[in-house]
């Protein structure tokens, strides 16, 4: 009986994680793998790559043994809840951290390397980072192999786990970005939400589609997509066949948009906030926006900020959508629906977190005093600070074309800007804080002089290089080490959380797509996306971020 | 043959299949049983959502499942009906088509298993179909495809 398991999965998998988890922390340790880490330009994570590395895989020995001693015995809470779950946890966190480390930066090389074939560099066209892999990497699982058994729980936490990173993204925002942003995807999303439901409803008397289809589709394009069918489909009372066409549609729409949408944003020459805005309002999924985002900008959260503003707003929208819904549905079929049944319980209620941390941020909290005003400066290396890859690609042009009357400290702070993509120290004084330090203000103080006489028209610098220098140097800016853990915690919240969520898209999902409610669908949803682009264009203007 | 295992869902194609079920249960006094599978598939249809409580999840499983049992009830009723006189008894169950049928056949000691044919049009709704190659190899009993 040694070996009963009383239904839990093999604990070969946590065993060989764990190991693969260990041999890594140990070969960055060791400065092995140092070099390719370099080549990768993900050399400035190694203190984050030990840490996870060695924090997950001893969890995953720890667990391994507990699971190995309790095989025989029946399942209890702290099985169900913990240790089943972690070595899905584990699972995800470590194709999360392979995909960050390794399979994005192995992307960018061979589409570099394949641009002068081609004509383009493949991960710029369809937008191929970590986040836009992950989800790629998610649905290539579970519509190949299967979620596998051993981290059947554990996948289950992807929904958990994006929650808290909106809930994180809360001490991101001011008093004030709030304010503006909120009032523009209120009137924004109002309109478009609303205007959505309508006229799919409007559609389905053209196409005489039943009421309980274009209520349950009317939900799904206006609102938050498969989270809107789902809170809703009750209420209209959808049959089956319904629901999996609505699913189906929603679906296959909402990842031609995540692929779509950035590339079009980057093209159309978007700023953060018009993207952010046009992606929370013509993108139907909510994870979808969140990745979105992330694909048209993962390096600065200015796009995902603003997209997840007007994701919230159009989530909030949701009660009022059943209600209307509701009314509308109910005056045919006599049913009455409670306030508790409509509006509290579909209530997301992890926007309340979002508030709390929030409202937490602008008590300082997080802060050091002054943190907005840029008086903190912090120049550790960090991912999130660097300059865009397309500002990069300005900067090495003007370092090759040379700019005429630097001074040796100008110049120098300049190709070292070029060479590390941000304003840091050197990487080998990284552990003499005070060196590292004294040389990344230097840098600083040498790009900002490049700045003022440029402005004072003693140096002549394009508005491109200017502009990269410019972000280069507020990047250092505001920086409180709580506010950076947090974002930095939030930023792999969603990356894990993406994972998760494409391991629970299925090809036989996609394929329940057809028929009229296929064609209701398209058509709403490429109106609604063709409209916002416009009012977005047109009307939203750039938001001072911090 | 004294047992009939006959798969239907209610479309066209599946209703060529309970014709023929009934020829031959007529012809040769046989009992049938009549299997609704429930496809897996549903069981992933919250998919990618992520913003609904839990309580807002259980309710649309439910409702799902009861809606489910009702389209299940409203074939079983018709086809009691179009089988009067027929030693009858019904079967549902969840899981991947080909292998439940595989097993039913095992389970209930079918000496045939009918089933419709592949329609040019698919009937509106849950769209999935048996795959030969993955439904022949695991037949326990002859399976016949009605014209």
């Amino acid at each position: 009986m040694a070996n009963v398991s009383v239904g839990r999965p093999d604990n070969t998998p946590t065993w060989i994680i764990s190991g693969i988890l260990l041999i890594l922390g140990a070969l960055v340790a060791s400065g092995v793998l140092t070099g390719l880490l370099t080549t990768f330009k993900v050399h400035k994570a190694i203190e984050l790559m030990e840490t996870m590395c060695f924090v997950g895989g001893g969890l995953g020995v720890v667990t391994a043994l507990i699971r190995q001693s309790r095989m025989n015995k029946p399942m209890g809470k702290l099985d169900v809840f913990v240790l089943e779950t972690i070595p899905g946890i584990l699972f995800i966190l470590a194709l999360a951290m392979g995909i960050r480390w390794f399979a994005e930066p192995m992307v960018k090389i061979a589409s570099d390397s394949l641009a002068p074939v081609l004509g383009f560099a493949i991960y710029k066209v369809l937008n191929l980072n970590y986040v836009v892999l992950g989800i790629i990497v998610g649905i290539i699982i579970t519509n190949s192999w299967g979620i596998p058994k051993f981290a059947a729980s554990g996948v289950k936490t992807a929904r958990f786990v994006l929650k808290m990173g909106v809930i994180l993204l809360g001490a991101r925002y001011s008093f004030a970005e709030l304010a503006k942003l909120g009032m523009v995807s209120v009137w924004m999303i109002g309109f478009f939400v609303l205007g959505t439901v309508f006229f799919v409803l409007f559609l389905g008397k053209i196409f005489k589609q039943p009421k309980t289809m274009t209520g349950v589709l009317s939900a799904g394009m206006g609102v938050c997509g498969v989270s809107a069918t789902v809170a809703c489909a009750p209420v209209v009372k959808a049959k089956c066949s319904e629901m999996a066409y609505t699913i189906g549609t929603i679906l296959g729409f909402g990842i031609l948009c995540m692929f779509a949408f950035p590339t079009i944003g980057k093209l159309a020459g978007m700023n953060a906030t018009q993207f952010g805005a046009w992606a929370g309002t013509g993108i139907l999924n909510s994870a979808q926006v969140a990745a979105a985002c992330l694909a048209f900008n993962a390096v600065d959260i200015k796009t995902l900020k603003v997209g997840e503003i007007f994701n919230i707003t159009r989530v909030l929208f949701l009660p009022i959508i059943v209600l209307v819904l509701a009314t509308w549905f109910g005056k045919a079929s006599g049913q009455k629906l409670s306030f508790k049944e409509v509006v509290i319980d579909k209530f997301p209620i992890f926007i309340l977190g979002f508030l709390l941390l929030f409202f937490m941020s602008s008590m300082g909290v997080f802060s050091p005093p002054g943190h907005y005003k840029g008086k903190y400066l912090d120049f550790s290396y960090n991912q999130r600070t660097e300059v865009t890859p397309e500002e990069l690609t300005i900067l090495q042009q003007a370092q090759t074309a040379g700019i005429p009357g630097l001074n040796a400290d100008e110049q120098a702070a300049f190709d070292n800007l070029v060479k590390q993509h941000q304003i840091a120290g050197n990487f080998e004084d990284r552990e003499n804080k005070s060196a590292f330090d004294a040389t990344a203000r230097q840098r600083m103080s040498g790009l900002e002089s490049m700045l003022a006489r440029a402005k004072g028209g003693e140096l002549s610098i394009s508005k491109d290089v200017t502009s990269a220098i410019k972000h280069a140097v507020k990047q250092v800016h505001k920086k409180s080490k709580t506010v950076v853990t947090l974002t930095d915690c939030m930023i792999w919240f969603f990356a894990y959380g993406l994972i998760g969520l494409g391991m629970q898209i299925t090809r036989k999902s996609l394929a329940q797509a057809g028929g009229w409610p296929l064609v209701m669908g398209g058509i709403s949803g490429v109106a609604k996306a063709t409209l916002s682009f416009i009012v977005v264009m047109y009307f939203v203007k750039d938001v001072v971020l911090h | 043959m004294k047992h009939i295992l006959l798969a239907t869902h209610g479309t066209p194609g599946a209703r060529k299949a309970e014709r023929l079920a009934r020829q031959w249960a007529d012809a040769y006094g046989a009992k049938v049983t009549v299997l609704s599978i429930i496809n897996e598939a549903w069981g992933d249809m919250t998919c990618d959502d992520w913003l609904n409580t839990s309580t807002t999840r259980n309710n649309f499983g439910s409702y799902v499942a009861g809606e489910i049992a009702k389209e299940i009830d409203a074939v079983w009723n018709r086809v009691r009906t179009d089988f009067e006189g027929v030693d009858i008894d019904f079967l549902s169950k969840g899981g991947k088509l080909e292998e439940v049928l595989a097993e039913a056949a095992e389970k209930t000691g079918a000496d045939v298993a009918i089933m419709g044919t592949w329609q040019k049009v698919q009937a509106p709704g849950f769209k999935d179909r048996f795959e030969n190659k993955r439904l022949h190899p695991q037949m326990p009993c002859p399976l016949v495809v009605a014209p």
